[in-house]
């Protein structure tokens, strides 16, 4: 792995008909590394997110995770890297242990293995009482949790995850912030897209900005803030143009 | 109304978005679209002539099967409404919304009712036009009789629609779940069989023969009395009779019934929904009750992706429950085969050669069951996926192999139908040449793997995943495309058998040596079957390849 880099993108591009969706994005990121990637609805995010799970293929520029190049090893990139979606739908006519068997199953988990940390994870994240119910019964959050918790029956070289707190209680969110810190301190790299300045502001050792789907700014929480002044959330504003709020609020 | 509103503007957005792909589609579907309709005006053209021309009995016999069609209709839409229904005025997604705003119940109530009609009504109304046009045709009735029916169908469609819709609203009312609409649709998925297989039981033909009647008067009374004299579907089954027989006092009769029960029937839903339509939507409890007990001793076994499927399909009432329907299509299907041979008693031909000819046809009429069942259950499989399509994508297991099992899942049942409808078939039909009964069954077999391939791989090509609707897929320019192809299949593989079959009876009856010629049927059939199974399938895996998710979830 080329400086134990976990994630490293050259110029990244991805166009739709005409709209460059994503545009030249250089990203290099160690492993172990908590990195937020932060950006106004539409700017990108997700877009990113899909190229680096092999789920859009990038219209040109190369990615490399975990010493895999995506363009030849795409079914390898998947086995090392676990993917939480924004807003996930599951298979609502499954229960939510079936769930957890199932990505079991497809990430070949030795079965000793799942009787012992499907029930471990499910408790974890309060599902054992309703392990055995369909997940059409299930709220966000629980669908959240399901999820979250089946990624790690597997465990991912990289996370990736596309607003990961969404629709979680305060105790839940907590618990996923812990787990991600401790994920980290075990070499796993977590690439997050998230809105909660805040989360990226207490957890993540790199944040990138993108805006319009170009990278605008990417660096440790220091480097950002240099020969910038005030908080992660006014740097943020300031980039993204997010200032001129002030003036739309004169209206109400 | 907003409401409708809403549902204009978002029509005309989604014709003002078609690209020139999207045109050409849609051309082509409705191209083969008119196509069927053609074909099937010219088969009832040809029914109602023949009917026609039958002395006595022949205009009383077509009146009886306008009577017939028009109370068949209406009670198909009344079911098709209480199923509907239930998705449009009490699970639709937009009621949430539509609950927070400052709109009189009523008001919702009846956009939502009028969107059943439609949504009940719509695939009725475009059978019944064939069969209208060859009734107006043999009758000479003239443009007035399509322009009493244009008026008169949308209060006949409303009452009918509007009985679906108000069972539906007692059993919201009772029984205020979302598992209520499961049961009603399992109950008229029975129900539905059950009057299909009795139906087909009782022998309708016998109707179009005098002889199964005791006396000549008592079938011209039988023939001469009303359809079910007190529904509307007899009151436009005169109205446009009336047509025919230029009697305006009785037309103008019969249409107000209509329009005044139609009128009737809204307002009485109105103020019933006024008051009952929102207590019931706010008082829903959508999905399964969760167990809230404590669960101790999780039982874990393997789950594959095999288990996946059958698991959903056998939890998915909307999916197991049309297994009855399987299950009734096949029995009448061997009913009718059982039959067949008895009709032709006393024909010129000897029983073996037309045993053996039926068997020759029965591939076609198997293989048109066996491709209509394989658009309803394999063909929606890729589409199925629409909301888990991010974890099936970006899981470490090759799409072969994701398509690979979806296979194995779709092929036990196709393959069990295939030699029940193949090996029954010709048992039931009595096949003299154990030839004959080899090929032709063995063909069934055949064609339903080729359509199952067919039907997934072009399910692949053509996924249709902003619905969940299996019938939106069915319907879809994909589904429609699978079936012409289907047909077509089936086509090709009559006519590269049709000369061996003829071989075959002849050498029954002691004909010469073909083994040369038949050879070369038997390459034109491999290789017609390689294409179907191996193109199909490879489109479909290459398309899901290449498939770039712009949604997390559709």
């Amino acid at each position: 792995m080329e400086n134990n880099l976990s994630i490293k993108t050259e110029n990244l591009t991805k166009s739709f008909g005409g709209i460059t969706a994503v545009k030249n994005v250089n990203l290099e990121i160690k492993q172990g590394e908590i990195f937020a990637f932060l950006g106004p609805n539409g700017a990108g995010k997700t877009t990113t997110v899909k190229m680096l799970c092999g789920l859009i293929s990038p219209t040109s520029g190369k990615m490399v995770i975990c010493g895999n190049d995506a363009k030849d090893s795409q079914l390898e990139i998947k086995k090392i890297i676990g993917l939480v979606p924004d807003h996930p739908f599951i298979y609502p006519k499954l229960k939510g242990v079936e769930f957890m068997q199932l990505v079991g199953d497809v990430y070949k988990v030795d079965i000793q293995k799942q009787r012992e940390r499907i029930p471990e994870l499910l408790k974890m994240f309060g599902l054992d009482e309703a392990a055995q119910d369909l997940i059409e019964t299930y709220s966000l959050g629980m669908r959240q949790k399901l999820i979250i918790a089946s990624v790690l029956l597997h465990n991912p070289k990289v996370l990736i995850l596309d607003e990961p707190l969404v629709g979680l209680d305060p105790k839940s969110a907590r618990l996923v912030k812990d787990i991600f810190l401790g994920l980290s301190q075990k070499g796993v790299t977590v690439f997050m897209c998230t809105h909660i300045l805040e989360i990226a502001e207490k957890l993540a050792t790199k944040i990138g900005i993108i805006h319009k789907g170009e990278l605008i700014a990417v660096g440790t929480k220091e480097e950002i803030r240099s020969n910038k002044t005030g908080t992660l959330e006014d740097i943020y504003l300031e980039l993204t143009g997010g200032i001129e709020y002030m003036e739309i609020l004169k209206y109400l | 109304m907003f409401l409708l509103q809403v549902k204009l503007k978002s029509f005309l957005n989604s014709v003002q978005k078609l690209t020139f792909l999207d045109l050409f589609k849609l051309t082509i579907g409705m191209a083969l679209g008119a196509g069927f309709l053609y074909l099937l005006y010219i088969g009832f053209y040809r029914l109602f002539v023949y009917v026609q021309e039958i002395q006595l009995i022949g205009s009383l016999l077509l009146l009886k099967f306008l009577g017939i069609a028009f109370f068949s209709s209406f009670m198909m839409v009344a079911l098709s409404a209480v199923i509907s229904s239930f998705s449009t005025i009490y699970f639709s997604s937009d009621l949430n919304l539509i609950l927070t705003m400052p709109v009189r119940a009523w008001k919702v109530f009846l956009v939502k009712t009028f969107e059943t009609v439609f949504q009940s009504s719509w695939m009725i109304v475009v059978t019944l036009i064939p069969f209208l046009a060859a009734f107006a045709q043999v009758k000479n009735t003239g443009l007035s009789f399509f322009i009493i029916f244009g008026v008169l169908s949308i209060p006949f469609f409303i009452i009918s629609a509007s009985v679906g819709i108000i069972i539906s609203m007692i059993i919201m009312k009772m029984f205020p779940t979302s598992k209520s609409r499961d049961i009603i649709l399992f109950i008229a998925i029975f129900f539905g069989s059950l009057g299909y297989v009795l139906f087909r039981f009782l022998e309708p033909e016998k109707l179009a023969n005098p002889d199964a009647f005791y006396d000549a008067m008592g079938y011209i009374a039988y023939l001469n009395a009303p359809v079910a004299q007190y529904f509307p579907s007899w009151w436009l089954t005169e109205s446009l009779n009336a047509i025919i027989t230029a009697d305006r006092q009785l037309l103008l009769k019969n249409t107000l019934k209509i329009f005044l029960t139609a009128g009737g029937i809204l307002t009485v839903l109105a103020f019933i929904a006024e008051k009952v339509y929102y207590p019931i939507l706010t008082g829903i409890q959508l999905g399964s009750v969760r167990r809230n007990k404590k669960q101790t001793g999780l039982k874990l076994k393997k789950l594959n992706f095999l288990n996946k499927d059958i698991n959903i399909f056998f939890r998915d009432t909307k999916q197991w429950s049309q297994v009855l329907l399987v299950v009734s299509l096949v029995l009448v299907y061997l009913f009718s085969i059982h039959k067949l041979p008895q009709s032709f008693t006393g024909e010129k031909y000897p029983v073996f050669y037309i045993t053996n000819f039926l068997a020759f046809f029965n591939i076609g009429a198997a293989g048109f069951i066996l491709a209509s069942l394989a658009l309803r259950f394999v063909f929606p499989q890729i589409s199925l996926e629409r909301g888990t399509l991010w974890f099936i994508l970006s899981i470490p297991v090759s799409v072969e192999k994701m398509f690979f099992k979806k296979f194995i899942v779709s092929a036990v049942p196709m393959l069990v139908l295939g030699v029940i409808m193949g090996v029954f078939s010709n048992i039931l039909l009595q096949v003299s040449s154990w030839t004959v009964f080899i090929v032709s069954s063995l063909t069934i077999i055949l064609l339903s793997f080729g359509l199952l391939c067919m039907a997934l791989g072009l399910g692949a090509v053509y996924p249709k995943f902003d619905t969940d609707n299996i019938a939106e897929i069915e319907s879809s320019y994909g589904g429609v495309f699978y079936m012409a192809c289907a047909l077509l299949y089936i086509g090709l593989t009559l006519a590269i058998e049709a000369r061996p079959m003829q071989i075959f009876i002849k050498h029954h009856l002691g004909g010469g040596n073909h083994s040369g010629e038949l050879l070369w049927y038997a390459i034109d059939l491999l290789v017609l079957n390689a294409m179907v199974i191996i193109l199909p399938v490879w489109r479909g895996i290459k398309h899901l390849k290449s498939y770039e998710l712009r949604e997390w979830s559709y």
